[in-house]
């Protein structure tokens, strides 16, 4: 009925099914890939090795004559292996693995079933609402991306930071592992800007409580960290360079925290209580939520107090951080953790309740990066210049002894055969994931998956199309037999509607744009849906409206009543006047006509093909872009068939 | 085990100069958002002072009345009453075909009983009109359609004598567009812009057009806001081009931009409300014009004394059915009535109107009827010259469509 839009549901079961279908797909195409790489790696290790252990052999053979004679078979043996890499620093070892395992955790979030739908009108575009405009107009654009391609971008985004995640986690060390840390960063910063409108970093509220400047934003962080040449973890300055940024943070943070005004040093109705309330609207097991009543009424009571509390947290840790001394640092490192842990709880809600969760928001990313600072400084990076040597001499088993461990040295390349085979399948996943995407990207229209969760696939039908003999808006004779060799797309549309029949209009005249050079063999038809408006004035201002007058093959039909119910009825099209029923309303209330969202594809044949349901739902631009393939793709499909 | 060390002084220096930047930085993050804020709380209090739709005309067939009911947004639904001539009950006979919310303009004359234009909503950007000649029993479309959809002012469609018809729209600052077949073709009048540059308009510095009428004798006039002080700009079309037709302000109003209310003709003559603001205060007057030789209406006009309004709004103002002048005010509490019945009268002073009262209906004889809507229930209460208190003699109880228009 007209006006009556439905809205999608995030757990609409046509996108639901669509969207498991593309995982399940795609996840298929991985495992392919991922099994041809380890066919692949096999193969050339057996080649690889088979040389190798047969030298290992004579090697064996000649000690077993000879005696050990040291150093020359030291020299042999180097020959055989790769020579070994520095060990990877602590802190850089901390940020790719747990940054890894983050993106991992965030990719398995991405493949909740209300993320197709639910994501851009949940999570990022109400994240910009009250940014400036340019951030809300970046925001309104990626959600009109998501919004068109809702399954195929919510899959991409699963396999990116999956993909993501098992490359940091598989490439240790090299050029593999920097480029991880490269496209981490990248993708962080794409999410930052895009999805989570800059952290909400030019909007008014900005606190360190709720996830500012962005959870995302220290992905990156720890991305670029790991993209750098090893020479920049050497020593402790990279340890110095994250603990002083953190100190900044904290110390801006907590200068931010205690601005007057902002009402976080007010209890009850204050910022912060404010935000522990909106975050029991999300749905969460009961004993969180248990926790934050609780904490929401200390707050209340305790606003002040609470806020102190948390700016001499901040100010201290901060200092400590900047401060360098390594005791300060480790005890501040513990405070911070402990504070960012509770605002993780308490606060933040775990981050990744509800079922559109994205990330576990802001406090263990930044936890993360502080262990990565204290390791850091406490636990210096060795050049490899350096750790060759004095390893030579300690491990003996690792380095210099293959020849000696012949089990070992393979095993160890084994593992870094396993972890490059794994790095290279984990870009495999990604791009997995980043192809399908840009194709869809590309296309000029929204997938028809919408308007097919919207109303249901069309309806293949085959029966003789009623004639009508009705007056088009320039007011000529037209009949449907007059039409014979072209197909037809046809609907019923009411020229005084102030709802879904002006959007059907303009889904109309832009599958006509879609179907370029097949709109020839095709004519879009309208016939009047109201017994009253229906001159050909109306029409033609219905046309003008729309922008439909400037297009060829669309025609606006009308005629007298009489006509016009006739062609209703031999359609099997209700049209009524609305009224609210009961009362005076016996009368007209102001209510406007009554009627079906349908169309038909007619074929050149004269025969109904196919029935859609075009009630247009929200009207968003994705809505209406997908009904518009829909049409354009079914008078495809008739007139080729 | 080597281990290079930074440089203390270089570290040192950088984060003396990156924590005296702090305080700046966070100071302008948080200033960011106060100026939002501050932006917010002046935007909130503009005051318009510009009357409601809902206001009553007078035809051959009785009293009508334009109502809005419901809620709001595309829950508010414009309707129309009817109290048939002699009768003393109201009935609902708003037109039907189109979703109403963006509202109605009512206009009687032209030999049909009413005349009604549904103004833009949601995706609907012209205006349909519908007519009927049996009071409200049956409506016919009229064959043409408004461009651009009529303004937000009770008087943007008027009727005249032969099906002429004027409508008004808001399209650069007041779009005046004229048919002469009853509705079929509209073809444009006046643009504001044009008017303004009009030597006859020099006097009023026209920067809107706000309401259109047609006197009895079939000359077109035109209100507007002036922006020159003193000024009253209305304009009267007759041999092809616009005079000033306005009334001659009072000394104590030459300080006062004014701005037309409405215009309009009744059988009693053509009458006009004007608010006057100035530093000194708002005012309303009222002003009657005595039928007299086309396109020199503005020669016999006269006014009522000002009616100091305050920092009240002005809910609803017009020239009753008889030629009354009322205006509906309000401020923090109830609605306060004020009407002047005659040229040289007082302002009469009403009860406090009935809580939700959307319009008025001036009856004879200092009587007044006030139209109060809750949701979908229509209250007429009525006021007798001399009494007290208001007295509820009529309910309506209107099917309202919810949830029909989106």
């Amino acid at each position: 009925m007209s006006g009556m839009g439905s809205m999608l549901s995030t757990d609409n079961p046509a996108i639901v099914a669509a969207f498991h279908a593309a995982l399940a797909k795609q996840g298929l195409i991985i495992l392919a890939i991922v099994m041809a790489l380890a066919a692949l790696w096999i193969v050339w290790r057996s080649q690889q090795v088979q040389p190798e252990l047969g030298r290992l052999r004579e090697l064996r053979a000649v000690k077993a004559v000879d005696g050990w004679r040291g150093e020359p078979d030291r020299r042999r043996a180097r020959t055989a292996v790769p020579a070994r890499t520095a060990a990877e620093p602590a802190a850089r070892r901390l940020l790719r693995i747990g940054f890894g395992i983050l993106w991992v955790f965030d990719g398995l979030l991405q493949a909740q079933p209300a993320m197709p739908v639910g994501l851009a009108d949940r999570v990022t575009v109400p994240a910009a609402g009250s940014s400036p405009g340019w951030v809300q107009h970046l925001s309104n654009w990626a959600g009109l991306v998501w919004d068109s391609h809702p399954v195929g971008a919510a899959a991409a985004t699963v396999w990116i930071q999956l993909g993501l995640g098992l490359w940091l986690l598989a490439a240790r060390t090299g050029p593999l592992s920097r480029l991880a840390g490269a496209a981490s960063a990248g993708w962080a910063l794409a999410v930052w800007a895009f999805g989570e409108a800059f952290g909400a970093i030019f909007a008014p509220g900005l606190t360190v409580l709720f996830g500012a400047p962005g959870a995302v934003l220290f992905y990156a962080a720890a991305g670029a960290a790991v993209a750098l040449p090893e020479r920049y973890w050497d020593g402790r300055r990279m340890g110095r360079v994250i603990l002083a940024v953190m100190g900044l943070f904290f110390a801006g943070m907590a200068v931010l925290q205690a601005w007057p005004g902002r009402g976080y040093w007010q209890g009850r109705g204050g910022t912060l209580t404010g935000m522990v309330q909106q975050m029991f609207q999300v749905s969460q097991p009961g004993w969180l939520s248990g926790w934050l009543t609780s904490f929401a009424s200390f707050v209340s009571a305790h606003g002040f107090a609470v806020n102190l509390a948390v700016v001499i947290v901040l100010a201290a840790s901060g200092l400590a951080f900047l401060s360098m001394r390594e005791r300060a640092v480790r005890f501040a490192v513990v405070v911070a953790g402990v504070f960012c842990l509770a605002d993780w709880v308490l606060v933040e809600d775990l981050g990744f309740m509800g079922g559109t969760g994205t990330d576990p928001n802001s406090m263990i990313p930044i936890t993360l990066l502080l262990a990565a600072g204290y390791l850091g400084l406490t636990r210096p990076g060795v050049p490899a210049a350096e750790s060759a040597r004095p390893a030579a001499s300690t491990a003996p088993a690792a380095s210099a002894g293959p020849a000696l461990f012949p089990r070992a040295a393979a095993t160890a390349g084994a593992w870094r055969g396993i972890r490059g085979t794994g790095a290279v399948a984990a870009i495999a996943v990604v791009l997995t994931g980043t192809i399908p995407m840009a194709v869809a990207s590309a296309r000029p229209s929204a997938d028809t998956i919408i308007a097919t969760a919207l109303d249901g696939p069309p309806a293949s039908v085959n029966y003789p199309a009623p004639g009508f003999a009705l007056t088009d808006q320039h007011g000529r004779e037209v009949t449907l037999a007059s039409m014979r060799g072209r197909t037809v797309l046809l609907t019923f549309l009411d020229p005084v509607c102030t709802t879904d029949c002006t959007l059907i209009a303009q889904e109309f005249r832009d599958a006509g744009t879609l179907l370029g050079d097949w709109s020839r063999q095709v004519e879009m038809v309208a016939i009047v849906a109201n017994p009253l408006y229906r001159s050909p004035a109306v029409v033609q201002a219905f046309d003008r409206q729309e922008r439909l007058d400037q297009v060829p093959n669309w025609l606006y039909l009308t005629g007298t009543t009489a006509q016009l119910e006739h062609t209703w009825k031999a359609y099997g099209f209700p049209v009524q006047l609305l009224s609210g029923g009961g009362g005076a309303a016996e009368r007209s209330s102001g209510g406007m006509i009554g009627h079906n969202d349908i169309a038909y594809v007619i074929d050149p044949h004269g025969r109904t093909r196919l029935e859609i349901e075009t009630d247009p739902g929200p009207g968003s631009a994705a809505t209406m872009s997908s009904f518009s393939a829909e049409l354009a793709q079914a008078a495809r499909q008739v007139s080729g068939s | 085990m080597s281990v290079r060390r930074s440089r203390p002084s270089r570290a040192s220096l950088m984060i003396a100069c990156l924590l005296a930047c702090l305080p700046a930085c966070t100071a302008a993050v948080a200033g960011c958002g106060a100026g939002q804020a501050g932006q917010q709380t002046l935007s909130a209090v503009t005051i318009a002072a510009q009357p409601q739709l809902s206001v009553p005309v007078t035809s051959s067939a009785g009293t009508w009345a334009v109502v809005p009911m419901g809620t709001s947004g595309t829950n508010l639904f414009w309707e129309l009453f009817l109290r048939p001539a002699g009768t003393a009950r109201w009935a609902l006979v708003t037109p039907p075909g189109v979703a109403d919310n963006g509202g109605l303009v009512a206009a009687v004359g032209g030999g049909l009983s009413l005349t009604a234009g549904f103004r833009p909503s949601q995706h609907l950007s012209f205006s349909p009109l519908a007519a009927t000649a049996d009071g409200g029993r049956s409506w016919s479309a009229l064959p043409g359609v408004l461009p651009g959809g009529f303004a937000a002012d009770p008087d943007a469609l008027a009727a005249g004598p032969g099906g002429r018809l004027l409508g008004l729209t808001a399209a650069d600052g007041g779009t005046l567009y004229s048919s002469a077949d009853g509705g079929g073709r509209w073809t444009e009048l006046i643009v504001a812009p044009s008017l303004a540059s009009e030597p006859a308009a020099q006097a009023c510095r026209v920067s809107a057009l706000t309401a259109v009428t047609v006197t009895a004798s079939g000359t077109p006039l035109a209100g507007a806001a002036c922006g020159r002080p003193g000024a009253a700009g209305i304009f009267s079309f007759a041999r092809s081009s616009w005079q000033p037709a306005g009334p001659a302000l009072p000394p104590s109003l030459h300080a006062d931009t004014v701005r037309v209310l409405r215009l309009t003709t009744t059988q009693a003559g053509t009458a006009a409300v004007l608010a006057a603001s100035a530093n000194g205060g708002n005012y309303v007057v009222g002003a009657w014009a005595r039928a007299g030789p086309p396109g020199s209406p503005g020669q016999h006009w006269t006014l009522t004394a000002p009616l100091a309004t305050g920092t009240a709004q002005v809910l609803t103002a017009g020239p009753g059915p008889g030629g009354e002048i009322y205006v509906l005010l309000r401020s923090t509490g109830a609605g306060r009535l004020e009407m002047c019945q005659t040229p040289g009268s007082r302002w009469q002073c009403f009860p406090a109107v009935p809580s939700r009262t959307v319009t008025i209906v001036p009856g004879p004889a200092g009587q007044a009827e006030a139209l109060a809507v809750h949701g979908s229930q229509l209250t007429v209460w009525a006021a007798a010259p001399g009494h007290h208190s208001w007295t509820a003699v009529q309910t309506i109880k209107v099917g309202i469509p919810y949830g029909s228009s989106g």
